[in-house]
């Protein structure tokens, strides 16, 4: 019969597809302990899909740039790169699944970028167990004194971020602000930072809104915070929100207040969504954004720029977005130290180079500074020290593995190269703490 | 296996049994009972949060720690596991009073799903309630400690395959035993046919929230289980789309069969979502993550367009030959239907006073009043657009009075639920054909019987072994009638797949298997063959003889004078004569409704 | 200047839109008995066809026009080649939910697939505001509010004064009735789908205005407190819908004043429950339950 024939097909089909994935994960898998000398392999651990789909690609895009520069001076301790990206669609459940897909059939797995704050507390026990190092870009607080031992993070904390913004916003002479912030988890995290740096240094926040998101309107809740006369707004909120929002302010204060974002704002839907429903000049003129210091200049950047530039795998214009963007050099950075360790250890094996990820980054007497895998595996080669200085500037590993940075803040624009208007260095946010 | 293949492997065996659990859960609520549950995903997700907060132990806001939730304890396993069931049953009971108990079941789908919306915004917000949007993360693993396991090696990973797959079993065991008992038959048949269903005295509405709160508790275990193993819950992990992946699993696997819930689990949520992963990526960045999603849209209206029913249709419930062997029938089988010892012949067994029914300004009754005699048939006959279907329906309960009273034994049951009324005898028939389609002939009579042992939530339960044997007397019963109306050949068949007066006949045989005290038929002879039709005339003589009062609504004047011992006339919603046929026939306003109306 | 005012005057934006869209999505149910859940993905449909129009160099008001067309096109074709086919084959209503919720997903992950996750603007020229009474607005604003306003009045007098929509009122009360009294029930339900779609169409391109700038995924999630309307007014009951959008619009809009700005749409979907604990067929419930008993 018709019907049991189907059924038959379907069941046959399912158990190939499930004996297929069985088949290639046996297939490609190495045991972990041996180090053949194959492809070693680093990981783009991140959202490729959801709402953090953008993500993974500009990592994937920013490890490949290294990759590419490592390979072309012969690769690491002989041994070719590759980056492979790994989805965890922004869900917990589903990152589970990836990162045990992941070390399951992936041969020579070394390194991780990743997990970010989607997937981070879910998935770091995981790798952690595995000893895979992971360069994870979350800035979640529960990482701030964290005992895990392959865990670093080149990115900053989240409660850092909020004191910046509250720093910059009293610099500007900001003394009454309104705090616009999305009811999801990126957005909650820099609120209560904001709110104690921001009272602890004479501001007060007279609204703090926490907007329900993508609505049709927020024009009553704009009403009521025009009503306290802020002076300035601190927002994150995902771009839907924020152009809706934002457009709103323009509509009912004919401009636009002056505007602190967070680094999301500096991605490219975001500037997308709110360049078209504000404009370019309100923009421009009223809204800045912090994000992780990186001076842009210096020879790294150089290096980094040029290779970014030159990366497979995104537009002409995402590749000048990333270029500009300080979590690409993290990311590319990341693939740097990860690199050098190994040749620093002389081994790909991660339970042996992740003891070398703090001693290639540690600005010790005598180290010599390098700004590239390629000088620093030459410097190896003689037998000296190194200090790797990134793309991002230099990076110092505390005893949790935390690198606590500075960050700049920018104007946002359509051109997404603007130079940096001031920096709110790690020893201005360690006074407000 | 490598330890990395096995953990894999492994973790892929823990999902199939979560979402094993959760498409049986789904399947009981929609499969089974029917309800459209939009909501779904919300009664995994509060299992999931109740079992994270009895494990973690107590909250520790910022600044000293980073998760503010409640009830936070240190349970031992398996409490928070028990208390998630719990949870997702309370919760189930509380959105089942509000959604489910009056409203349509379009707008029971729409209020779920507005429900699912309101509680992830709620818990987005209320941050002390489960962290909010950041949710709530490293979850001890269960046992782990007591087993001195790292909760990350191969053998604890085997380990809980193993919990998984005891859960998994005893889920099983649950949804079968109810699937499989009369409680079971009185959910597909609510399914099937709702109104029905009330008409033989079924309390759809306890009946639906039983499935809903089974099904939450279920779907709470399923999520207490994932947040155990993956050891974080967030908002994120409970979008309203993973809700549909389930309804795509019940759909394609066969709505209705567990089996098929098992295998639907198999095929969407674990093989088609992951083996989508294994797709090398392409295009720009979430293309086939939104290809994977039309996937599944196309999935689920393929299978409703070409095998609605799914890969495993709903089983075709057979029963085993009668042990007592063949059968012989009896005008009065079973001592369900009596003449009640304080009815005595002829006296009002029902009385309907003054009834009138208005929708919008529109009178479809005006003026109803009469009384059925009991132990008698009689008859209510008028020309189209009488108000005689809108009067049975006031009788029955199904249409609510605009004023008037209905007495019955006696007693004024004008505030009574239809059910109820059902449940003191009162059975109805419809006009229009009202089978349980897809359920077998021989079904649909056996779930019209009343209070049958198994048909709740306990007897179902304790399994086939307490119900077995009132079950095999009532389907003696019922072959016997089928036998009467020489149906026997088609008692396995589907009802949905009979001809029309087949049908007809098996919803009077159903209605004189829920122990009628007076019998409404709405024009039981429409569409049956002249044999047919004088069968079920001589049966329902019979069943006078036998003390059964019947009020008859028919168009069939032969008929009616054939049957009735008194009959009433309605015209233009007011009855205008009431009498023995013979005296009607020269009643000057009965010929001039008949020849205007 | 009184917030609740202004707050009541933002409202009717937002109930101008609901308004337009739930008296299409209710049209839809009441006449094919059909609960479209693709309908707010044919909102978005529609938004990108006046914006590729815009892009084309259109202006803004034959972009508009575009956008409705397409809204229509696409719901009668939605309907013609899935939706009935799956009624003739006798699809029962949750059947028919799902059948409409797998075209919801494919309608709106394909238009990802093919669009992009990008977000794209309608050019408004959001300039110049206008003060009227203690709230402020743009062009464009007052624009959907006049638009709402004339749709009603058409769907009104077209109920109310033409053959067409008596026939379709009949159909929405009782189809076989309907049927049985001659009429050609399938070229009424095809005129309702272009009816509804090219309400629907509308609703979508302004609902992109007033959010200033959209996705594809903007309409799915906008359907929700649609459907709220709908169901609010009773479903099927075109006048019913503009009911519920008015109450939904205000309710969300007003309720900010009162409650955190996060739980504005609770208060709506709150107000929608406790509605039909007291009346369970919605405000206007009574061809509802007359449709009921005819089943």
């Amino acid at each position: 019969m018709n019907h049991s024939s189907g059924r038959t097909f379907l069941v046959a089909a399912v158990l190939s597809v499930v004996l297929g994935a069985c088949g290639s994960t046996t297939g490609g898998s190495g045991s972990p302990g041996s180090h053949p000398t194959g492809p070693v392999v680093i990981a783009a651990f991140n959202p490729f899909s959801g709402p953090d789909a953008s993500f993974g690609p500009e990592i994937l895009v920013s490890c490949n740039a290294a990759a590419q520069l490592i390979n072309n001076v012969g690769g690491i301790n002989g041994q070719h790169l590759n980056c492979v990206s790994s989805d965890t669609h922004g869900d917990p459940a589903d990152a589970v699944a990836a990162a045990e897909k992941l070390i399951a059939t992936t041969a020579n797995l070394v390194g991780l970028i990743g997990p970010s704050s989607d997937e981070a507390l879910a998935t770091s026990p995981i790798f952690e167990h595995a000893h895979i190092p992971m360069f994870a870009d979350t800035g979640q607080a529960a990482y701030d004194k964290t005992p895990l031992q392959y865990f670093w993070r080149v990115t900053a904390a989240d409660d850092a971020k909020g004191n910046a913004m509250a720093i910059w916003a009293i610099r500007q002479g900001y003394k009454h602000a309104a705090a616009v912030f999305g009811n999801d988890a990126g957005a909650q995290a820099d609120v209560p930072a904001l709110k104690a740096a921001y009272a602890k240094l004479g501001g007060s926040m007279d609204t703090s809104l926490n907007v329900a998101l993508d609505q049709a309107s927020y024009r009553t809740e704009i009403q009521q915070m025009l009503a306290q006369q802020p002076q300035v707004i601190f927002t994150e909120t995902d771009p839907q929100t924020a152009a809706t929002f934002l457009s709103e302010v323009v509509q009912l204060n004919h401009t636009l207040l002056p505007t602190i974002g967070t680094e999301t704002s500096f991605q490219s839907p975001y500037v997308q969504a709110v360049t078209q429903s504000v404009g370019n000049d309100q923009l421009s003129a009223n809204f800045v954004a912090v994000q992780p210091y990186a001076p842009a200049t210096g020879d790294a950047y150089q290096i980094f720029k040029t290779a970014e530039l030159a990366a497979p795998g995104a537009s002409a214009s995402d590749l000048s977005t990333y270029a500009a963007d300080p979590f690409a050099m993290s990311y590319y950075d990341s693939v740097n130290i990860m690199a050098l360790a190994m040749v620093a250890a002389g081994t790909s094996d991660p339970a042996t180079y992740n003891k070398f990820v703090s001693k290639v980054t540690a600005s010790t007497q005598g180290a010599t500074k390098v700004y590239s895998f390629d000088q620093g595996r030459k410097a190896l080669a003689q037998g000296q020290s190194i200090q790797y200085v990134g793309a991002g500037g230099a990076i110092a590993f505390d005893a949790f593995h935390n690198s606590s940075g500075s960050f700049q803040v920018a104007r946002l624009n359509a051109a997404a190269d603007a130079a940096p208007l001031g920096v709110v260095t790690a020893a201005d946010i360690a006074k407000v703490r | 296996m490598s330890s990395a293949v096995q953990l894999y492997v492994s973790t892929l065996l823990i999902y199939l049994g979560v979402d094993i659990i959760a498409a049986l859960a789904l399947n009981l609520q929609f499969g089974v009972a029917g309800i459209v549950n939009f909501s779904f995903i919300l009664f995994q997700a509060v299992g999931a949060y109740v079992a994270a907060v009895l494990t973690l132990g107590p909250s520790t806001p910022p600044p000293a720690g980073f998760q503010d939730y409640v009830l936070g304890a240190t349970l031992p396993y398996p409490l928070p596991l028990i208390a998630a069931a719990g949870a997702g049953g309370l919760l189930s009971l509380a959105i089942g009073v509000v959604g489910l108990r009056r409203l349509r079941t379009d707008y029971q789908a729409m209020v779920l799903l507005v429900f699912s919306l309101i509680a992830t915004i709620v818990v987005t917000n209320e941050t002390g309630l489960f962290n909010g949007s950041n949710g709530l993360s490293l979850v001890p693993k269960p046992l782990a400690d007591v087993l001195g396991l790292s909760p990350y090696d191969i053998g604890y990973q085997w380990f809980f395959v193993g919990i998984v797959a005891v859960v998994c079993v005893m889920a099983y065991g649950v949804v079968h035993a109810i699937t499989s008992s009369p409680l079971g038959r009185n959910l597909r048949a609510m399914r099937d046919n709702e109104h029905a269903a009330t008409a033989l005295g079924k309390d759809v509405t306890r009946l639906r929230m039983l499935a809903f709160v089974v099904g939450g508790a279920l779907a709470a275990v399923s999520g207490a289980l994932l947040v155990e193993f993956i050891s974080a819950w967030s908002p994120g992990s409970w979008f309203l789309p993973e809700t549909f992946s389930f309804f795509a699993a019940v759909i394609v696997g066969g709505a209705g069969n567990n089996f098929g819930a098992i295998v639907g689990a198999l095929l969407v949520p674990v093989a088609f979502l992951e083996a989508t992963s294994f797709i090398p990526t392409f295009g720009r960045a979430g293309l086939v993550e939104s290809l994977k999603w039309v996937a599944v849209g196309l999935l689920i209206m393929i299978f409703l367009a070409f095998w609605p029913r799914g890969i495993f249709p709903e089983r075709r419930r057979r029963f085993r030959a009668s042990r007592t062997g063949a059968a012989s029938y009896t005008p009065a089988p079973s001592p369900c239907f009596v003449r009640g010892t304080d009815q005595p012949v002829d006296s009002a067994l029902l009385e309907a006073r003054s009834l009138r029914r208005e929708y919008g300004g529109v009178h479809a009754v005006e003026e109803a009043s009469f009384t059925v005699p009991t132990g008698r048939i009689t008859g209510l006959i008028g020309p189209n657009g009488a108000g005689k279907t809108t009067v049975l329906g006031m009788l029955a309960g199904a249409v609510a009075v605009s004023a008037g009273d209905v007495l019955y034994q006696g007693a004024v049951i004008t505030r009574l639920a239809p059910h109820q009324r059902a449940q003191r005898g009162l059975i109805r028939t419809f006009q229009q054909s009202s089978e349980f389609t897809n359920l077998s002939v021989l079904e649909n009579l056996v779930v019209a019987v009343p209070r049958a042992r198994g048909d709740g939530l306990a007897g179902a339960l304790l399994t086939k072994r307490y119900w077995r044997g009132q079950q095999e007397a009532e389907v003696d019963r019922a072959r016997a009638l089928l036998e009467r109306f020489a149906m026997t050949p088609q008692q396995d068949e589907l009802a949905g797949s009979l001809s029309g007066g087949q049908r007809r006949l098996v919803e009077i045989m159903r209605a004189l298997m829920a122990c009628p005290q007076l019998l409404l038929l709405d024009e039981p002879m429409a569409g049956v063959n002249p044999t047919l039709a004088r069968r079920i005339e001589e049966h329902l003589a019979d069943l006078r003889a036998d003390g059964l009062t019947m009020l008859m609504v028919e168009h069939e004047l032969g008929v009616v004078d054939r049957l009735c011992d008194a009959v009433i006339v309605m015209a233009r919603g007011r009855v205008i004569a009431h009498g023995p046929m013979s005296t009607l026939r020269v009643n000057q306003d009965v010929l001039d409704a008949y020849l205007i109306g | 200047m009184s917030i609740v005012g202004s707050s009541i005057g933002f409202g009717l934006i937002t109930a101008s839109i609901l308004a337009i869209a739930a008296v299409g999505f209710t049209l839809q149910f009441g006449v094919t008995n059909i609960l479209n859940l693709a309908y707010g993905d044919i909102m978005t449909a529609a938004a990108f066809a006046a914006y590729f129009a815009t892009k084309g160099g259109a202006p803004l008001w034959l972009a508009a026009v575009a956008g409705s067309l397409a809204g229509a096109v696409l719901s009668v074709l939605l309907n013609r080649f899935v939706y009935s086919w799956f009624a003739r084959r006798g699809a029962k209503l949750f059947a028919m939910i799902m059948v409409t919720l797998g075209a919801s997903l494919v309608v709106q992950n394909g238009m990802t697939a093919v669009f992009g996750p990008d977000f794209v603007s309608l050019p408004t020229s959001a300039g110049t505001t206008y003060q009227v009474g203690p709230a402020i607005f743009t062009g464009p604003q007052l624009a959907i509010v006049a638009l709402a306003l004339l749709a009603m009045a058409g769907v009104h007098s077209l109920l109310r004064y033409t053959r067409l929509g008596q026939a379709m009122r009949a159909t929405a009360t009782n189809p076989d009735l309907a049927r049985s009294c001659g009429m050609a029930t399938n070229r009424i339900i095809d005129a309702a789908w272009l009816l509804s779609g090219l309400l629907c169409g509308l609703a979508g391109v302004a609902l992109a205005l007033n959010l200033s700038t959209f996705t594809t995924g903007t309409g799915g999630t906008f359907l929700i407190p649609v459907i709220a309307a709908a169901v609010l007014g009773g479903i099927g009951q075109p006048y019913g819908a503009m009911l519920g959008a008015l109450v939904i619009g205000l309710a969300t809009e007003v309720s900010v004043t009162v409650v955190s700005p996060s739980y504005k749409t609770v208060v709506a979907f709150a107000i929608l429950i406790v509605v039909l604990l007291f009346r369970p067929q919605g405000i206007l419930s009574e061809v509802a339950m007359a449709k009921e008993i005819a089943t």
